[in-house]
């Protein structure tokens, strides 16, 4: 078990930078997800430091040893893809075996730990299976088996639920979860959902067009998102924005057809700042709607109405711009009809429209 | 209505292929000397087969037809599979350069190949018997065609020459087929070079290596340019193939009779290996109805 | 497999590696044909020589000269070869002209690729697109006849033309040719008409479009890749075709394609290895190129003709 460290790793195919600088850690026995947009270059950096692509330039250690230019199979890593890669002409004891027997694992203790393996994963009816009489969830489980059998100091994991049903990716994922913590072993997980991210993570790496945006534990990465790209990816629905001006002697945000006035805290954080644009951010979940205007608030009509039993999602229109916000489900409101919202000071978010960094951002 | 479709093909096809057939099974059974009107010529019954079975000629095609067959076939897979594991494994560049090249000896008609190879073999001035001197390994150039045990595998060499790239292809094909993740799972898995493709690449690509076999088989098995071209059968009628004998009985001694009795051999055989194929790959021979 | 190192030493390794094995394959593949290329540009006589010259020191056209009847095969040459022979005997050649297969040649696979191209693509519109009774057996009967040897068919084939007074012509040779190019074509452009979106058709039908109409206005338009593909398959078969033009064609010259021109050249001039090397390579040229050009899709058709697994 050991820790992986991942230093200044570039790698560039003929036009494009799949990876720009990446430098980052994944620490001794936790579960680290690599969450982003699909094509932003997750795949990339898993499967350099699985060493199937070279990095163009930077280090990659596994525990102490230095690992770029070194052959996967000398690794001594797991990796789980998203079509399983079982192989197709081997039974599933086979398959699980395949490891072992690739390192010269003497024979009775590959049946020993095949069988063992198969019974934490509880498929040891389907051992003299081939892949293709199992179904999505048993190959699913086949491939984990094949990857925790031989005691791997890292598990790499590419999209390994996608190719599941949603109600069968949920149940997966806490198994997974559970079985990443029982066995303790350095797990890089790779996603494009957020949710699958969040749920999962001891702790989040989000990266967009080759580039690492935000390191940190997710309610780290909900609660401060380093910048508008995070903000917006983290969290579902996505964060709200808004264009505003930043007026200094009125000590308000100014938008279309409403003005903000700001606390204390808001006002010391934009001290120096002159007058200008920024962006605010709020979450659909912060957002109070109400039937009655009162001081502070944001008038607003309904647009759209999404009954989703709990609650409703509103859509609710500020002049030409619409935000999202939450009601609850037994509310009466009408499409069209007027309604302020109210936005809680310590669940307000400023960026910077040009570097698109949030203003209370703090390294 | 549809059947409108198809019946031009067919009326060629019987007409050139499966018709001629039946012709050729007819004529076996009579004598037709400098004749081919099976209508006024006189039934033989077996006798035609009989001769042939006989005839000291006949088995010694029969046996250079099959060692012909198993030998470039087996050289043939050997030698593409190589080629195909190279192309595979180059770099993209170099891979598309490989490919372009297999391609040349498949284009050239065979019996084109057979006179090029004719002049690579040539007794006094054929590059390969210099090549062979230069090297110290001979002190005169080697009878390469006029020699019987060296025509044979002179005219399997060329044949291998011809065919390789071909197979190479095809086994290329199959490469490729298999997914990239499975490669990348044996890898990971911690298994080296020859451990994956012993255990992964080569079970994987058994029935394309089957289906190509047997492919080549079918057509291996009715040579005939090579041998003619190369050598007409000689030395004496050494490197002679049914094929090339019933060529020769149809056209040089005009007995028809004898030759369809070589030519239905053949057919037997090409048949023996075409139900074998037809099964593997019937499969595959499906439309939506 | 696909990925390069960056560490510069194990990648030069690499690289020299890489380039041995396709020098190695590259000399397989082509080095038989570099020898018959350099020998068509020796002086004559000069191909006898030993050490042979790997390149010829003073490379000439006259062999070409000599094949395309530009230049008379001269009582020089002629006396040369009866010495060769060890005869005295000094025959004055007549003007050889190579054209004139090439030319049949080119008649010839045209129009059996024009025709197989035609005959198939009607059957194979109808195996993948319509439906009917018996369709995998009409698919199996014509496919199954690619397999069968040439020398089954090929004494009928003769006493047919024989009493259709076809013999020495090249319709006696463009007609069988095209029912032996059927098979494949056939499969091939039904593997690729199956791969068109049905939308089209069905709209086609909605707009009282009948079978022939959308075959032709539909199918075909939307083809042109696959039918040149198969038309290629179709044209290089029939180049090379020798059993059948050898036996038809019997000996007379005005109607000989390329393979049985070059058989009978290399008998007639056995000892001028530089015009029978002319000769090849002015004709593998086409093929060559052809196959060349259309790499890709000769791959793929060679990949689907033998039923891809
Ligand atoms: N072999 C390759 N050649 C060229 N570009 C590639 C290659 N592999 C990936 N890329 C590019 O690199 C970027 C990152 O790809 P990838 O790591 O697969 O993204 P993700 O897994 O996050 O969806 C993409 O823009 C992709 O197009
Ligand atoms: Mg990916």
């Amino acid at each position: 078990m050991s820790e992986v460290y991942v230093e200044e790793v570039c790698k560039q195919y003929r036009e494009v930078q799949a990876l720009d600088n990446i430098t980052c850690t994944f620490e001794d026995g936790q579960l680290t997800v690599l969450v982003g947009p699909s094509g932003c270059g997750k795949t990339t950096l898993l499967r350099t430091i699985a060493g199937l692509i070279e990095p163009t330039s930077g280090a990659i250690y596994i525990g102490k040893r230095r690992v770029d230019g070194v052959p996967p199979w000398e690794r001594n890593i797991a990796m789980v893809f998203q079509s399983y890669a079982l192989y197709p002409h081997m039974t599933v004891f086979k398959n699980i075996a395949f490891p072992l027997e690739a390192t010269r694992t003497p024979k009775d203790e590959i049946k020993r730990r095949v069988v063992e393996t198969a019974r934490i994963l509880q498929i040891e009816n389907l051992l003299d299976r081939k892949p293709r009489e199992l179904s999505g969830g048993q190959m699913q489980r086949v491939a984990l088996g094949r990857a925790i059998v031989r005691k791997p100091e890292v598990f790499l994991m590419d999209e390994p639920l996608s190719n599941l049903d949603a109600k069968l990716r949920v149940v997966m994922r806490a198994e997974l979860k559970h079985l990443q913590t029982q066995l303790g072993v350095t797990t890089i997980y790779v996603t494009h959902d957020q949710a699958e991210a969040m749920t999962l993570a001891d702790k989040l790496i989000v990266m967009n067009a080759g580039r690492i945006q935000q390191i940190g534990r997710p309610e780290e990465l909900y609660r401060h998102p380093r910048n508008i790209f995070v903000a917006g990816f983290i969290g579902s629905p996505p964060m709200n924005f808004i264009e505003v001006q930043y007026d200094p002697t009125a000590r308000a945000l100014v938008g279309t057809g409403f003005q903000y006035p700001l606390g204390p805290r808001w006002l010391d954080l934009l001290r120096n700042r002159p007058a200008g644009t920024l962006i605010l951010g709020i979450r659909p979940e912060s957002i109070q709607v109400s039937n009655t205007p009162s001081p502070g608030v944001v008038p607003a009509s309904v647009y759209v109405m999404e009954q989703l039993g709990r609650e409703i999602l509103l859509d609710v229109k500020i002049g030409p711009q619409t935000l999202r916000a939450f009601v609850p489900a037994d509310t009466r409101l009408q499409m069209g009809q007027d309604v302020w919202l109210q936005f809680h000071e310590d669940a307000l978010y400023l960026f910077d429209p040009e570097t698109e960094v949030s203003l209370s951002w703090k390294e | 209505m549809a059947v409108l479709f198809i019946i031009p093909a067919l009326i060629f096809v019987t007409l050139f292929m499966y018709y001629p057939i039946v012709q050729t099974f007819i004529y076996s059974f009579f004598s037709l000397h400098r004749t081919a009107d099976w209508l006024n010529a006189q039934f033989v019954g077996l006798q035609n087969y009989i001769a042939v079975m006989k005839s000291e000629a006949f088995r010694g095609a029969f046996g250079f037809t099959l060692y012909y067959t198993v030998m470039t076939v087996a050289f043939e897979l050997a030698i593409g599979l190589g080629m195909a594991i190279a192309t595979f494994s180059v770099h993209p560049r170099l891979r598309g350069i490989l490919r372009a090249v297999l391609v040349v000896p498949w284009a050239i008609p065979p019996i084109v190949s057979a006179m090029l190879w004719r002049w690579l073999f040539h007794a006094d001035a054929g590059i390969f018997g210099y090549l062979l001197m230069a090297t110290g390994l001979v002190s005169r150039p080697p009878a390469f065609l006029t020699d019987p045990t060296l025509a044979v595998h002179s005219i399997i060499v060329a044949s291998v020459w011809k065919n390789a790239s071909m197979m190479g292809i095809l086994l290329l094909a199959g490469l490729a087929s298999i997914p990239q993740d499975i490669y990348d799972a044996a890898k990971v898995d911690g298994a080296r070079t020859w451990f994956r493709f012993r255990r992964v690449t080569l079970p994987l690509l058994l029935p394309t290596i089957l289906v190509t076999v047997l492919f080549r088989s079918l057509w291996a098995l009715r040579m005939f340019e090579e041998s003619y071209g190369l050598t007409g059968g000689g030395p004496g009628t050494t490197t002679d193939t049914l094929s090339t004998f019933a060529y020769k009985y149809f056209f040089t001694y005009a007995r028809f009779g004898v030759g369809s009795a070589y030519a239905m051999v053949i057919f037997l055989m090409v048949v023996m290996v075409a139900i074998v194929y037809v099964n593997r790959v019937k499969g595959n021979l499906r439309f939506k109805e | 497999m696909n990925e390069q190192s960056s560490n510069g030493r194990r990648d030069l390794k690499r690289w020299v590696l890489e380039g041995l094995v396709t020098l190695a394959i590259v000399g397989f593949c082509l080095g038989p044909l570099y020898w018959i290329f350099a020998t068509s540009f020796k002086q004559m006589g000069t191909e006898y020589v030993i050490p042979p010259e790997f390149w010829p020191s003073r490379p000439t056209l006259q062999a070409y000269a000599v094949i395309l009847g530009i230049q008379a095969p001269g009582a020089e040459q002629a006396s040369q070869e009866g010495a060769l022979k060890g005869t005295t005997e000094v025959k004055a050649s007549p003007h050889l002209n190579f054209l004139i297969p090439v030319r049949n040649s080119l008649i010839v696979s045209t129009t059996v690729a024009a025709g197989a191209l035609l005959l198939a693509s009607l059957a194979a519109y109808a195996i993948s697109r319509l439906r009917f009774r018996w369709k995998i057996q009409s698919l199996m009967v014509l496919w199954v006849a690619g397999l069968l040897p040439a020398v089954i068919v090929i004494a009928p084939t003769f006493v047919l033309m024989r009493s259709l007074n076809l013999l020495r012509t090249l319709l006696a040779m463009i007609l069988p040719n095209i029912a032996y190019n059927i098979p494949l074509t056939t499969w091939l452009l039904a593997v690729y008409f199956s791969q068109l979106p049905w939308e089209l058709e069905d709209a086609a039908k909605m707009d009282g479009y009948r079978p022939l109409q959308i075959y032709r206005k539909v199918i075909l338009p939307l083809s042109t890749p696959g039918l040149f593909s198969a038309g290629i398959f179709a044209f290089l078969g029939s180049w090379g075709e020798f059993m059948l033009a050898s036996a038809v064609t019997m000996g007379v010259m005005e109607v000989q394609t390329v393979p049985v021109a070059i058989l009978n050249l290399s008998f007639e001039y056995r000892y001028q290895w530089t015009w029978i090397s002319a000769a090849i390579c002015l004709s593998v040229a086409l093929m060559v190129l052809i196959a060349l050009v259309f790499q890709r899709w000769v791959i793929q058709g060679l990949t689907a003709g033998s039923v891809k697994y």
